[in-house]
This record gives structure tokens, C-alpha cells and sequence, in this order.
């Protein structure tokens, strides 16, 4: 049987798609599936300055190469800098302009069923760790100053949104992490004064700029799916398995609303065998690919410990369950 | 003074650190735990009693959060109230008038450099009664199997937030074990199972604080 890509604008949407589409919030293997240099990060940073713009060049043709070979629907470019852990920067990542530019670049040189996607966060999100002690005591004994912070990350996000939509991204997602693995972070007040109306406001404004919203949070976000579900986003990246979330059971309760991506737990990719990968993608295909709002991906960024073989039995199993009849 | 004790459990389960301090905002302009300890102490109440009124603000602040009537941030508020606590406690703890439930050695293991839930645990523990010795981040299991020998008898927690560094955990429980067998071990974290922590050896897993402790106070009982 041909192999059908999944239509992600139509899932993102509400239409109809014959296929599940695959789109990952992160990918970090661009390198090993290309078989060539595709620096990001430090060794991007590392590069003299006269080298960059190779670098970029070679780089988008390196992603849309293996995005063609792996038959994603979607690729989202790095994002700003960042740190996973005090002092740490992040892996997939380059400097405001080399991101804007290598999103010109893949916009320019993508075929036209691909999906360009960035990470800016437009929500408040849980505190990093340096931050942590000083932003709970905020929250609680200052909270005109988190709100002032809110409406500050969800000016930024959306002037940021911005510059992207206007090289060529066409969908933003808000990484916004709002729970962990035992619910929200959050209590149900600072949901509705913090998080809630700036999720809303942050998905007309992308609305607005010709952008789908897609938010991503880690954790369990069981008893906010609905208020997430008539916010305005087109979809819900993660559906963290680690944090208990049932995917079938988020389907039913969004109904449709919003389309659902993810949830391949990351840390199988990592650890697992590939047949337990492909075992669970096949599930995850089977009992949720129906209602044509699934997304299907890994619940966080596919890192570069993810062995080669683990991913290709996740894209197998959307060879061979993907298609929706 | 019973009535002092009550009040300092309240003050410690609402988070209310000191007079100053605008959390609750219902109790605001009240003493907090901080001057009600100094009074307490000053009307010659038992520091061991001030302890027991604080464990119990505790410890009701845990159920709650558990129940998930109170978030991250207010359970974190109950700790450093607790902490305030502590700090007026210390001497005592010291000239042995008060006495710990026992000694929590703590750390993320190594690789990992995640301290949010590691740091979190740490302040719980502690203001249930229990010295804590925080190792840190990114831990190697020989730093763990030292602090272990500094205090005989000790219980250990092991925290990783990544599935990378998860693995690394299985390794730090055999360095304890292999030294010191009668160690008890939990862990705990994101990616953190009970099965996994059967797998690797560990004695017990803690999905959130309030499980650390109860997990701790089962050995001290």
C-alpha cells in the first residue's frame, strides 16, 4: 500500500486527513539520520562567523532531507537559547537571527505539505530551577508582579511569533510547562488569573497572524483539558504518558476540539528495544488514530540518545498504522 | 501554651513565616511562625513540644497535598515556615534537647543536574523532624557511599528528573548496598517508577514529597 502522509494543516484544522501526520516538538537527530555535520547549539556558536550561513544553508537541506525520508508532516526549527539546568544550554537551539534566517531558508526550500513549526513561549510556565524558591514566594505573597511577568512572556511571545510567521512559520508552539507528574503546578486561582486568559489572549493573536497555536506542557493536565481544549489552540503537545495522561481518554474528553500530539513516551525512545517502541506507536495508532486528531510523536524532544533503530520502529508503525481508513 | 502550639501548627500549615510576611493574606499583620517560636521559647515551652506543634502543621499541610488542596507553592511556603522554625530549634538540636527522627541523605545522582524536586523533598523531610543532608546535584555513587559512612544508620534518597540519567540510580544503590547492606534507599522523579525502583534494588519509591516522608517515618516508627 502507497504511503500516505498525513495532511497536518487538516488536523490542525478539524478536516479530515487519510493519515496521521508525524511531527515531533523536537527533533535532535538531524545529524545521524543525514550522516553529516548539522550544527546547533555550541557547535553552531563555535563556528566563525564566515562559516555560519553555510552552515544554516546546509542544515535546512539536511532537515528537509530527513524529514522527506522519515515522512514527517511537520519539522519544528530550534528554538531561542536556553538551559535545560543551571549552566547547561540547551541542545537544539541558535542565536535570534541564524533561527530566523533558517527558517527563511526551509520556508523558501520546503515542499509545500511540510509544516513549518516554532517553539515561543507565549504562556507562563513553571519556574526553572534558579528561579524556583523566589518565584513560588512571588506567587503567593506578590502576585501583581507574576501577573505583570504573564502579561510581559505573552507581549514577547507573540512580537516573537511575530518575526517567525513572517519568515514562513506557520504554526507556534508554547512550550509552557503547568504541571508535573501530580497535576497542575498551579492552584485552580492562579490558573485563572495567570495561565488561562493569557493561553486564550496567545491563541487569538497567533490566530490573528496566520499561525496554528499549539501548546505543549509536560505533566498532567487531566482536569484543565477542557479549559485548554475552548482556549483557541489547535493542539495539545505531550499528553505526558509519564504523568499518567491517557491519550484515549484525553480524546474523548476534548472530543475533537483540539487535535492531540504526542504520546510516545520519550523515555521509552531512549531506553526501550525497538520492539517495544513499535509496540507502543502500534497502540497508540490503533486506539486513537480514528477520530483524525492525532498528532502522532514522541511526548518530548526525541534526543540525541534516542538509538537510530528506536525511532525508525516508530515511523514503521505509522507505515504500517497510520493510514486512517 | 497549648494555645501557642496550635497556633504555630496553623501558622506552619498556612505558610504564615513571619509578621511581615503578606501570605495568607487572611492572616496578614498576625505573628507568624517565626515570632510565635521566639515567644513559645521565651514561656518556657519545650523546644521538643514546639517541634511536635510544627510536625503536625506539617504534616496536615502533606495530607492536603496530597488530597491536591494545595499546590507546589504553598506546600513550599509551609516548609520554609518550618524552616524559620528550625533555625530558633538548631541550639537544641545541637545539646541533644531536641532530637531528629534520623538523618535523610539526599542528592540527584550523577549526570543529572536537575534540583527542583530533589530540593523540594529536602525542606519537607526536614520540617518533619528529620536532619537532612543535601549532596546536591549530578552525585556520583562514591560521594553517596561516603556520606552513608559519616552517618551510620542514615536513610538515602536518590532523585533524577531525566530518563537518561535514571539509569544511573541502579549503580548508586549497589555502591550503598555493597558497603552498607542495611542502608535503606528510596528514590524518586519524573520518569521514576515503583517497578523501577524494585527493579534496581532500592527499598521504596516516593512519587511526591509527602511519600518521602511517609516512607521515612515507617523506618523511624
Amino acid at each position: 500500500m502507497a504511503l500516505i502522509q498525513g495532511d497536518i494543516r487538516s488536523v490542525l484544522s478539524g478536516k479530515k486527513t487519510k493519515a496521521v501526520p508525524l511531527w515531533e516538538l523536537e527533533f535532535h537527530l538531524w545529524e545521524e539520520f543525514a550522516g553529516r555535520p548539522v550544527p546547533f547549539g555550541k557547535a553552531f556558536t563555535d563556528l566563525p562567523d564566515s562559516n555560519r550561513e553555510k552552515a544554516l544553508m546546509d542544515s535546512a537541506e539536511a532537515i528537509l532531507e530527513v524529514s522527506d525520508k522519515l515522512h514527517f508532516s511537520a519539522v519544528t526549527i530550534p528554538g531561542g537559547y536556553w538551559e535545560t539546568s543551571p549552566g547547561q544550554p540547551a541542545f537544539y537551539w541558535l542565536p535570534d537571527r541564524s533561527r530566523l534566517r533558517l527558517a527563511e531558508r526551509l520556508a523558501a526550500s520546503k515542499p509545500p505539505q511540510l509544516l513549518l513549526v516554532a517553539n515561543v513561549c507565549g504562556v507562563l510556565s513553571m519556574p526553572d530551577s534558579p528561579r524556583f524558591m523566589e518565584f513560588c514566594t512571588r506567587l503567593l505573597e506578590d502576585p501583581d508582579s507574576v501577573q505583570a511577568e504573564a502579561e510581559e512572556v505573552l507581549a514577547r511571545g507573540i512580537e516573537d511569533a511575530s518575526k517567525l510567521v513572517d519568515v514562513g512559520v506557520e504554526a507556534v508552539c508554547s512550550p509552557s510547562d503547568i504541571a508535573d507528574n501530580r497535576g497542575p503546578f498551579f492552584n485552580p486561582e492562579q490558573m485563572d488569573r495567570f495561565i488561562l486568559p493569557c493561553l486564550r489572549r496567545w491563541a487569538a493573536a497567533v490566530r490573528d497572524l496566520g499561525a496554528f497555536p499549539i501548546l505543549h506542557t509536560d505533566g498532567n493536565v487531566n482536569s484543565y483539558l477542557d479549559a485548554i481544549a475552548e482556549s483557541g489552540v489547535s493542539a495539545l503537545q505531550a499528553v505526558d504518558p509519564l504523568a499518567g495522561m491517557d491519550i484515549k481518554k484525553a480524546q474523548e474528553k476534548v472530543g475533537g476540539r483540539i487535535a492531540l500530539a504526542g504520546n510516545v513516551d520519550c523515555g521509552l525512545l531512549v531506553s526501550g528495544r525497538p520492539e517495544t517502541v513499535f509496540a507502543a506507536a502500534k497502540s497508540l495508532l490503533l486506539s486513537c488514530k480514528s477520530g483524525g486528531k492525532l498528532i502522532l510523536g514522541a511526548s518530548n524532544a526525541v534526543q540525541r540518545h534516542v538509538p537510530i533503530a528506536n525511532y525508525l520502529a516508530l515511523t514503521e508503525a505509522w507505515e504500517q498504522y497510520g493510514r486512517i481508513e | 501554651m497549648e494555645e501557642m502550639i496550635k497556633q504555630l501548627a496553623v501558622c506552619i500549615e498556612s505558610g504564615k513565616i513571619n509578621k511581615n510576611s503578606g501570605y495568607p493574606p487572611q492572616m496578614k499583620g498576625q505573628d507568624g511562625a517565626d515570632e510565635i517560636t521566639k515567644q513559645a521559647l521565651e514561656s518556657g515551652i519545650k523546644p521538643s513540644e514546639i517541634l511536635g506543634g510544627c510536625m503536625e502543621g506539617m504534616q496536615r499541610v502533606g495530607e492536603r497535598f496530597g488530597r491536591n488542596e494545595v499546590f507546589v507553592p504553598e506546600l513550599l511556603m509551609a516548609a520554609k515556615a518550618m524552616n524559620t522554625v528550625m533555625a530558633h530549634l538548631k541550639p537544641y538540636f545541637q545539646t541533644g534537647e531536641v532530637k531528629r527522627r534520623g538523618v535523610f541523605v539526599i542528592g540527584t545522582v550523577a549526570g543529572d543536574l536537575h534540583d527542583i524536586g530533589k530540593k523540594l523533598v529536602a525542606m519537607v523531610v526536614e520540617g518533619n523532624g528529620w536532619e537532612v543532608i543535601d549532596l546536591g546535584v549530578d552525585v556520583s555513587p562514591e560521594k553517596f557511599v561516603e556520606a552513608v559512612g559519616q552517618k551510620p544508620g542514615c536513610a538515602v534518597g536518590l532523585s533524577a528528573l531525566l530518563t537518561t540519567t535514571m539509569v544511573n540510580m541502579e549503580k548508586i544503590v549497589k555502591s550503598i548496598k555493597d558497603k552498607y547492606p542495611q542502608t535503606k534507599i528510596f528514590v524518586g522523579g519524573a520518569p521514576v517508577t515503583s517497578n523501577f525502583a524494585k527493579q534496581i534494588g532500592a527499598d521504596g519509591y516516593a512519587p511526591d514529597p509527602q511519600g518521602a516522608v511517609q516512607l521515612l517515618n515507617l523506618l523511624a516508627s
